[in-house]
């Protein structure tokens, strides 16, 4: 007995010690993955209550655990908007609710609607900020009163309030008790059901005296967590809360859980529950739960709140993938509708993430391809060199029945890259959009319509005084949103992303970026481009390239190469300067040399995207090797001057690349135009009609051009008249149409033939057909070359008209001498011809 | 001092009789010579042997689409560029500015405003560019539209305006459609007397651009025929094929059109259609129900 005595304290002090591992291990609960992403919790909910747990936002940011496990806890979060509940809405969560012993899973959450006015915290204009609204713990759920004594007010209780419990606790004495379904069916287990907290909504509870003892809650619409079997087991369940208000001044509430064929609804008084009323019909919404001397692991995750528009911004380190994720985004591209060319650039951003393309285009695609659970709000043991994706996507749901406002000129910013340590990949460092307009999307997650997302690829290129993490905020403001169904001041929407990076890099590859330009020599143009217009036989283009390498620390070895495609190449020589030194075609071990490559013969099957084209037959290739080796501190520049030979493509593109071992590195696309010629109008006849001194006009005028007349009333009909005479210095000839037609004079004070107001109209006659021109008309074709050469020689084509093929002037039919008013002491009437060209093979 | 007196007023009388009754009508032209207007298409997805922006498109994709402006004369040159869709005119030609014609369907690819005014300095070039970001969802076929450089004259009020106009033609093609006859279709058809003859509509409701077909057209009776080739239709357009007949009176009741010598496309029209054509029979028909509901209510 003494023995035992003696060993009392260390009993207790081993009861303590497991009681305490037992919260320890509760309080680091391993919450899976929730199956979609959503506002995060962070900035959008105002969470109270007592010994709310260590939350995981780092890992999934639109998740807020409730409980883990320990015992007499309490908590509520309320959205930082309220929402109008005269208005039908929407909110999808996932709950994750769950405990070893499945029959021991105490006490619950609820989804709450509330306006507990003496919770709520206003600002100076007297617009409110947040709600502090929390019931009591236990049996309660942190939404009710105190349900097991003489005064439930009497106590933290939430005002208002329509709450939908899931209560995996039956009590079955005070806060349950009697628990029917709604057939009246007595329900003695874990159960769901609508509850609210005013008067109508409890029972008082006597004892054998007839003094109140307790307090029961009127449960409606309950249904056994049987219905939905497997509910408690570790996994993630969808909810899907509709709110749609009658018009009567009622609502119904309807619950969804899992796709499940149930439907739990309740028909609610909007005023009498919850204190709203037409003048403010707005109302906080939200989460309660608690637990008591049973307990239960219990989380929320939000994935899309109608009524309220919103922005989230995910990270995933693309270097650290698995070989299991790069196969299904690989799988992802395989299966997309993408060019063969694209997919490869794809697959490129995935398995050799830090030197592929600097195509921003790119990144957009991968945010859709990317499976989403592999985007997290935080990314860790990133390293200095690695490739970070960043996905920003902008939500808007409807509700279920279709309901939802556009959110317009959204504008999403986020925080600049370069302050982090990090260079983007994209050409742009960091996102800066607008949408002019982001409509309502429907809600259910299987539609194939997703919210939009944009995609920005960076690199971490330093670590320098740069501590972690290094957060990346996005922010988006939009209009025409507010005032409608919600009330707040929350307009700017905002979302952060988290990399931690290790402070003891690895072996860190390098990132080359390639500044390649161009200018030509002959155009005495000295802007440099990486697209050249206009250009001739025989000009002398200047390449200026600068390779940089932005990965502090890292180095590339001696034997880089950089090789661009030149159109044709004159005496087959070049001029090339390798950091101010000039460098011969003499192959060396060491020091920098360039060969001149014929058309094909160069191996090149990675990263050089240059289009095959037997017309580009006189392309040759420059390549540069052994180039010194490039740190941040150390870049490599070259200036290489060739002179083009004759006989060039119409037009020339390729893709120069910069060859380290098996990484590589391309620029921007070189773009040569060559001076193709053109069409062009050489003149165009005056037309005239002369002078009337009547109205009426008893037939068709011709034009009294000079070469067709004697004198000025003696025009010879049969005779051909030249009208107009058109250019063509082009070097590939194929057809073309010239179209004729009158457009519209936007002046007032010009007597406008053809108009209402004009007793003359013009007719064109084409192969004496008579189309009629008026300045709402038809384009007519009025002249069509099927001409068809590569002669390269100048060719001049005539217009020419007779009487069959002309513009003719005649009365207006629909002109009334009568209504005609306006027009007294008109001298002149005007009419504005369009001579259009067909060019270059248009339809 | 009387005589004096009523020579100023004949005079003036003259001169106002001259005025209302002398009208010249001049149609003018400027000459336009000198400058240039070229596509720049490298770079571009451009289709195999085209030389205007025949694009082979991609979903979620940005283009951008460039001409360079070249001012080869000694003045300053003023231009505007618009795109324009494209439409098919009657008897089957393409055109792009067409002002009646205002659907979407290339221009809602586009961003950025759509007309654009500019300068050219003597001896100036400029590149206009346009900026098309195509959708998320394949539209499957072909948008076409033609990017249109006009030059103008300012500052001569109450004189005749004329325009020169260089039209590039510009097609996002995203899955091509194979030109499939059998999705052309006859529309309705009505006499237009002045056209002297029926015209037949012809419809193409999809994304797909038709060239150089022929058409024969034939009436049930063989009386009517007319054959027309080189005919180009628009993406999403209809137009008329006008078949000539003096008499108006002739019932149509079927009327067979072949197209490009083997596909024939039928079409019963014994259920005349041409009342809803003819407004002046439609308007005296509402007149006589209104005449009589008149009779009744009184």
């Amino acid at each position: 007995m003494k023995f035992c005595k003696n060993l009392l304290p260390f009993f207790l002090f081993l009861v303590f010690f497991c009681l305490n591992l037992n919260i320890k291990s509760n309080a680091d609960v391993n919450i899976p993955a929730p199956p979609s992403g959503g506002p995060s919790m962070q900035g959008n909910f105002n969470v109270v209550g007592s010994n709310v747990p260590k939350q995981i936002y780092d890992k999934y940011d639109n998740v807020q655990i409730i409980t883990n496990g320990s015992r007499r806890t309490k908590q509520a979060m309320w959205w930082k908007n309220k929402v109008n509940v005269n208005k039908p809405f929407t909110i999808k969560f996932y709950a994750y609710i769950t405990a070893p012993d499945l029959n021991n899973v105490a006490d619950g959450i609820t989804f709450s609607l509330q306006n507990d006015d003496r919770k709520q915290i206003n600002d100076n204009n007297g617009n409110p900020i947040k709600s502090n609204a929390i019931g009591n713990n236990g049996e309660s759920m942190g939404a009710y009163g105190d349900v097991r004594s003489n005064d439930y007010y009497d106590g933290d209780y939430i005002k208002n309030d329509f709450s939908y419990e899931f209560d995996p606790y039956y009590n079955g004495d005070y806060s349950d008790r009697n628990l029917q379904d709604e057939f009246g069916n007595p329900i003695t287990g874990q159960h769901t059901a609508f509850t609210t907290t005013d008067s109508t909504g409890i029972n008082g509870l006597s004892d054998s005296y007839g003094n109140i003892n307790g307090f029961s809650q009127n449960h409606y619409d309950a249904h056994s967590l049987s219905d939905w079997p497997g509910i408690l087991l570790p996994k993630w369940h969808k909810f899907i809360y509709n709110w749609t208000p009658n018009g009567d001044g009622t609502a119904t509430a309807d619950v969804q859980i899992d796709d499940s064929s149930i439907h739990q609804s309740h028909v609610v008084d909007i005023n009498q529950i919850l204190g709203a009323n037409d003048n403010n019909p707005y109302v906080w919404w939200g989460f309660t739960g608690s637990t008591g001397l049973y307990t239960m692991i219990s989380a929320i995750a939000d994935t899309a709140v109608t009524g309220d528009p919103g922005i989230t911004k995910l990270a995933l380190d693309i270097s650290n993938l698995s070989d299991d994720k790069k196969k299904q985004i690989k799988d992802n591209i395989d299966n997309s509708n993408q060019s063969e060319l694209t997919k490869k650039e794809l697959t490129d951003c995935i398995y050799n993430p830090n030197s592929s393309s600097s195509d921003a285009d790119l990144s957009n695609m991968l945010v859709s391809l990317i499976p989403s659970e592999y985007f997290s709000a935080s990314v860790k043991n990133a390293n200095v060199g690695d490739v970070i994706l960043y996905k920003v996507s902008i939500y808007n749901y409807k509700t279920i029945d279709g309901i939802g406002n556009d959110w317009t000129n959204v504008k999403v910013a986020d925080d600049n890259l370069s302050d982090k340590g990090m260079t983007s990949l994209d050409n742009r460092n960091n996102i800066d959009a607008t949408y002019e307009d982001i409509p309502p999307i429907d809600i259910n997650s299987s539609s194939d319509v997703q919210p939009s997302s944009v995609g920005i690829r960076t690199i971490i290129n330093s670590n320098k005084n740069i501590s972690n993490p290094r957060s990346n905020i996005v922010v988006a403001n939009g209009s025409n949103f507010y005032g409608d169904s919600i009330e707040g001041n929350n307009a700017n929407r905002s979302s952060i992303a988290n990399v931690y990076v290790n402070k003891t890099p690895p072996p860190i590859n390098s990132r080359i970026l390639v500044d390649n330009k161009m200018t030509n020599f002959n155009k005495n143009d000295s802007l440099k481009s990486d697209n050249l217009s206009d250009v001739s036989s025989y000009n002398s283009i200047k390449y200026s390239i600068n390779l940089k390498n932005i990965i502090d620390g890292s180095k590339t070895r001696n034997n880089g190469t950089y090789s661009f495609w030149v159109p044709s190449l004159n005496e087959n020589k070049a001029n090339i300067l390798v950091n101010n030194k000039n460098i011969s075609s003499n192959s060396t071990n060491s020091s920098p040399y360039y060969k001149i490559s014929d058309n094909y013969d160069y191996d090149n099957s990675i990263g050089n995207s240059l289009n095959k084209d037997p017309n580009d037959s006189k392309r040759k290739l420059v390549t540069i090797y052994n180039l010194p080796p490039i740190s941040v501190n150390n870049d490599v520049n070259i200036l290489a001057t060739i002179k083009l030979d004759n006989k060039n493509p119409t037009s020339f593109s390729s893709t120069p690349t910069f060859n380290e071992g098996s990484n590589y590195y391309t620029g921007e696309k070189e773009n040569y135009n060559f001076d193709n010629g053109n069409l062009s109008f050489n003149y165009i006849n005056d037309i005239d009609y002369g002078i009337k001194s009547n109205f009426y006009i008893n037939r068709l005028l011709s034009p009294v051009t000079t070469k067709r007349q004697d004198n000025y009333y003696n025009v010879d009909k049969n005779k051909v008249y030249n009208m107009a005479q058109i250019y063509d210095s082009r070097r590939y000839k194929i057809p073309y149409s010239v179209y004729l037609s009158q457009i519209p004079i936007n002046d007032s004070s010009v007597n406008e033939i053809g108009s209402k107001e004009s007793p003359f109209i013009l007719h064109y006659f084409k192969n004496n057909n008579d189309n009629i021109l008026n300045p709402n008309s038809e384009p007519i074709d009025v002249f069509n070359n099927n001409v068809t050469n590569d002669d390269d020689n100048d060719t001049i084509y005539n217009i020419n008209w007779d009487n069959q093929n002309e513009l003719k002037l005649g009365n207006n039919t629909n002109f009334n001498e009568h209504n005609y008013s306006i027009q007294k002491g008109t001298t002149g009437y005007n009419a504005e011809l369009n001579w259009s060209i067909k060019d270059n093979g248009t339809p | 001092m009387k005589k004096s007196c009523f020579m100023k007023k004949n005079i003036i009388i003259f001169i106002i009789f001259f005025c209302i009754l002398s009208f010249k009508v001049n149609v003018g032209a400027k000459q336009k010579n000198h400058v240039s207007v070229k596509p720049m298409l490298s770079g571009l997805p451009i289709i195999k042997n085209s030389h205007y922006f025949n694009l082979s498109v991609e979903p979620n994709k940005h283009y951008v689409v460039s001409l360079m402006v070249t001012n080869n004369t000694s003045k300053q040159v003023l231009f505007k560029s618009v795109i324009r869709n494209a439409s098919t005119t009657d008897n089957g030609n393409i055109v792009y500015n067409n002002l009646n014609h205002n659907n979407d369907m290339l221009l809602s690819n586009l961003i950025d405003k759509n007309l654009k005014y500019n300068t050219l300095k003597p001896f100036t070039q400029k590149v206009v560019s346009y900026n098309f970001y195509t959708k998320s969802k394949l539209f499957y076929g072909s948008k076409l539209g033609g990017l249109i450089t006009t030059f103008y004259d300012v500052g001569q009020k109450k004189t005749i305006m004329n325009e020169v106009s260089y039209i590039n033609g510009i097609s996002l093609n995203e899955n091509s459609l194979k030109p499939d006859l059998q999705k052309l279709s006859i529309g309705n058809y009505l006499y237009s007397d002045k056209n002297h003859g029926y015209m037949i509509q012809i419809k193409n409701p999809n994304n797909i651009l038709y060239r150089y077909l022929s058409f024969d057209l034939r009436s049930n009776d063989g009386l009517l025929k007319k054959s027309f080739s080189g005919v180009n239709v628009a993406p999403k357009s209809s137009f008329y094929l006008i078949l000539p007949s003096d008499n108006k009176h002739i019932s149509l009741k079927n009327i067979s059109i072949i197209v490009n010598h083997k596909l024939n496309l039928n079409k019963e029209l014994s259920k005349c259609s041409w009342m809803s054509y003819n407004p002046l029979i439609f308007t005296i028909l509402i007149i006589m129900l209104l005449a009589l509901l008149i009779i009744i209510w009184r």
